[in-house]
């Protein structure tokens, strides 16, 4: 019985994510399939701990039944909204939707990786299912919550030690990090929740589900941004078989590989939305940018990315009025920042530091000497200045995600060496976990340079 | 295209090993001149364990305080003449600890030991260049086990030998599918290497890239008039290179997986929990629940070691729990009331007097409490 409705758990957020998915891309899409299914799991995850979230401040107590019978209705109404759609309208010509039949040592390669990929995923699924809950954060501030909000059937409000204290502790629990984002903890709860008991390793599936999500939808933008099939699998099996990325997938319990899947999400959607100007593209670039901030503190920054990356964007470029719109959100949002929570600022500017060298040598290490990301670091080395030959790649094609991406590596580079937070870099606490977010992003831009790069090579080897 | 892209693997791959061994080679390969010491089961000196001798495998049954030495007959040795070392091993499934000693004679009451890392130790071989404090004159090798009473261990090799191109090679391979279990600091960084290895795999991982680069580069020259060059066998190159580093990750992990398994397949929540790397914390949580008076009680966690008071915090919970990372690790006595528990976990500041009913602690005053319960691994007591 527990199978079945720890199976129904994992179903649930993969059907409601997919079937809403399914309506907004178009039917003639490359590797349709993956795509809604890959995005859809991803928004399914999202949302599932909103729908628990939204019930817990309407006043009904968490259940895995009320909220199952929510996401219910939101499928079913998907499915009606599907059967309704006027077939008959004219479907969209997509570029690259006409992939071209791989020949028969590219089809046995292709499913050869495939395979190799299934059984990563069968043995990091073992791993989960077997070990209870290890590593440290998970027990220092995302279980706990999820452990009591389990027990209690509501969000119970956690608040900081002083703040406890303060209130003699009377409705309020504790942990290091009380102002953490819910939708973490409220996953570990959905999967609790199905079966009734609280099971350490059972509620840790999702981890599993993300990276199987991550690695679908990876795929299918890469076709989409007109990879083969082989190139795409390729680089599909370089992004599941990073250590690191593996790691958190076997010691589930941290946010990190979510916030790496969602921002890498986000990236791909709007990159593909810039260049095939698919309306669904851009939806779920917004929903996915936005999604970063409910998963981890430093979600806010990475969806800060595409602010200069739209900016840039060929079609918005020169139309003032947007432009205005948008410098607009930015200072009401930073003007929001000051007045509500100024602390926040304060906070922020008192940890900037001098350089720090240990910072700097730290995070060299983390990138290129350790097998965090195996040789993710020499492939940027050796793309980047390659992607440079190619006429147009960082000025138009690839400018939009390339922005976004240098905004948010400088970030990076910001926090690790002119910061407090240096410290995390020179012992390696926290480098390699902020790597985590970056690096299905910057795979993804490697992955089309390179694929750029071989469509040219192939192309000039056949010119007469 | 795939012809090339293994060949050119396949030269690079040459190319790597000639260059480790050549340009890499253990620093006092030249002064080299002893024979290596072979391992001889009968003639090893057991100091602590009961021994048994079978073949040239020694089974060393560990002492009822779960110890066990086994000397090598050295002599006096000198350190660089010994460039590696191989052992093979067979343990019980829950790997006690195994640490290989030595003394030089300029230091014998300082003794060096290194406790191996790696778990994987059917034919282990360890580069003693890596060994920290291995120099000098050597006058005491040993092995030395700690695990449970009466565990057997089983010896099949001990020898240290001087350099050569396949015992480096053996050394390297070694250090690429060694195995150890996650650790705490797992989340955080994969180092790919041990403390004791001679390269990090991705530098190795690199160099083949780099070689097998140049092989294709001299491909292209010597059969310039058939090969042509494609992007598409750069691209394959790398990605070779990569798959080969992960196959060895892949090791590791499914090493992992078989450990995991041992430990903790068909076990429910509770039997994990108390099988883990936390049971004695976790039994301890589990006898402490049940003798609190209320749900809604407050329960104060203290500890000198973070890891330990964050862990039984967790534990602990859903009960109104409080545990500071930063802080002090109790509040002001204000800020607590009759009725509140506090758990002391061991390492502790805290203490509590049984006799006079109090905690004390250091520059603190003391706080009248009863005992509720108490183990090696804490006590938690409830405040008058």
């Amino acid at each position: 019985m527990d199978t079945l409705l720890t199976s129904l758990a994992l179903i649930v957020p993969i059907l409601l994510g997919g079937l809403w998915v399914n309506l907004i891309i178009p039917a003639q899409a490359p590797a349709r399939s993956a795509l809604v299914w890959g995005n859809g799991t991803l928004v399914g995850l999202l949302l599932i701990p909103q729908l628990l979230w939204g019930l817990d401040a309407l006043g009904v107590p968490l259940s895995f039944v009320t909220t199952g019978l929510l996401a219910c209705a939101l499928m079913i109404a998907a499915v009606a909204i599907h059967l309704r759609r006027d077939k008959s309208s004219p479907s969209i010509p997509i570029r690259g939707a006409t992939a071209y039949a791989m020949p028969p040592s590219h089809r046995a390669l292709f499913y050869l990786l495939l395979c190799l990929l299934a059984a990563r995923c069968i043995t990091l699924g073992l791993e989960i299912l077997w070990r209870p809950l290890f590593p440290w954060d998970a027990t220092m501030h995302w279980a706990t919550k999820a452990r009591v909000w389990f027990e209690f059937h509501q969000l119970v409000p956690f608040v900081d030690n002083d703040v406890w204290l303060q209130m003699g502790s009377e409705g309020v629990f504790t942990d290091r990090h009380p102002d953490y984002p819910h939708t973490v903890p409220l996953l570990q709860v959905w999967m609790n929740l199905a079966t009734g008991q609280w099971n350490e390793s059972l509620m840790n599936l999702p981890w599993l589900l993300c990276l199987i999500a991550m690695g679908t939808a990876f795929y299918a933008q890469l076709r989409v941004a007109s990879a083969s099939p082989l190139t795409a699998i390729g680089f599909t099996y370089l992004l599941l078989s990073m250590p690191l990325v593996n790691i958190h997938v076997a010691l589930a319990g941290y946010a990190d590989l979510f916030l790496g899947a969602t921002y890498c999400a986000a990236l791909m959607a709007f990159h593909n939305w810039v260049t095939t100007g698919w309306r669904s593209q851009g939806l779920l670039a917004i929903f996915f940018a936005f999604g970063c901030l409910l998963i981890k503190d430093e979600g806010l920054p990475w969806a800060l990315t595409f602010i200069p990356a739209l900016l840039l964007v060929p079609r918005t470029r020169h139309k003032i009025a947007k432009l205005a719109v948008l410098v607009s959100l930015g200072l009401v949002f930073l003007v929001i920042l000051i007045q509500t929570n100024p602390a926040v600022l304060a906070q922020l500017l008192g940890s900037v530091t001098e350089f720090h060298p240990d910072g700097l040598t730290g995070t060299i290490q983390a990138v290129w000497l350790h097998d965090n990301f195996h040789l993710l670091g020499y492939l940027l080395l050796a793309i980047i200045p390659m992607g440079l030959t190619i006429p147009g790649a960082f000025t138009k094609t690839y400018l939009s995600i390339s922005v976004a991406l240098t905004c948010a590596v400088l970030m990076f580079l910001f926090l690790f060496l002119f910061t407090v937070f240096g410290a995390g870099a020179s012992n390696f606490t926290g480098v390699g976990r902020l790597c985590i977010q970056l690096a299905p992003g910057l795979l993804f831009l490697s992955a089309m340079l390179c694929n750029d790069l071989l469509i040219r090579g192939r192309e000039a080897s056949t010119a007469p | 295209m795939i012809r090339t892209t293994v060949l050119a693997l396949l030269l690079g791959g040459a190319a790597l090993v000639a260059v480790l061994t050549l340009l890499f080679p253990p620093a006092s390969t030249t002064v080299q001149q002893s024979p290596p010491l072979v391992w001889n089961a009968a003639a090893a000196d057991v100091v602590f364990g009961s021994p048994t001798v079978i073949d040239s495998v020694l089974q060393l049954e560990l002492d009822g305080a779960g110890a066990g030495l086994v000397n090598l007959p050295t002599g006096n040795i000198d350190a660089q003449d010994f460039s590696f070392i191989h052992l093979a091993l067979e343990t019980p499934a829950h790997h006690p600890v195994v640490t290989i000693i030595w003394a030089n004679t300029q230091n014998p009451d300082e003794p060096h030991a290194y406790m191996l890392e790696s778990q994987s130790q059917e034919s282990l071989w360890l580069s003693t260049e890596e060994l920290r404090g291995w120099n000098g004159e050597i006058d005491t090798l040993g092995l030395r086990f700690s695990g449970g009473a009466g565990d057997t261990v089983h010896i099949s090799d001990f020898s240290a030998f001087p350099a050569s191109a396949m015992r480096q090679l053996q050394s390297i391979h070694s250090d690429l599918t060694s195995y150890a279990p996650w650790n705490s600091a797992a989340m955080n960084t994969y180092t790919g290497a041990f403390n004791a290895a001679s390269f990090y795999p991705t530098m190795l991982a690199v160099a083949l890239l780099a070689f097998s680069l140049l092989a294709y580069g001299l491909l292209l020259v010597i059969f310039r008039k058939k090969l042509q060059f494609k992007p598409a066998v750069v691209a394959l190159i790398f990605f070779g290179s990569w798959i080969i580093l992960d196959m060895y990750w892949q090791n590791r992990l499914l090493h992992q997986l078989v450990d995991t398994h041992r430990q903790f397949v068909g076990k429910s929540t509770e039997e994990k929990l108390a099988a883990g790397p936390d049971a004695k914390l976790y039994t301890f949580v589990t006898q402490v629940k049940p003798l609190l008076e209320s749900a809604n009680s407050r329960l104060f966690v203290t500890s000198n070691d973070v890891y330990s008071g964050m862990r039984a915090a967790y534990y602990f919970y859903p009960l109104n729990v409080y545990w500071s990372l930063y802080g002090p690790a109790l509040p002001p006595k204000k800020a607590l009331r009759s009725g509140d528990y506090i758990a002391l976990i061991q390492p502790s500041q805290f203490t509590f007097d049984a006799e006079r009913n109090r905690v004390t602690a250091p520059k603190r005053q003391q706080l009248k409490a009863e005992l509720v319960f108490s183990d090696p691994s804490g006590t938690v007591v409830r405040l008058k």
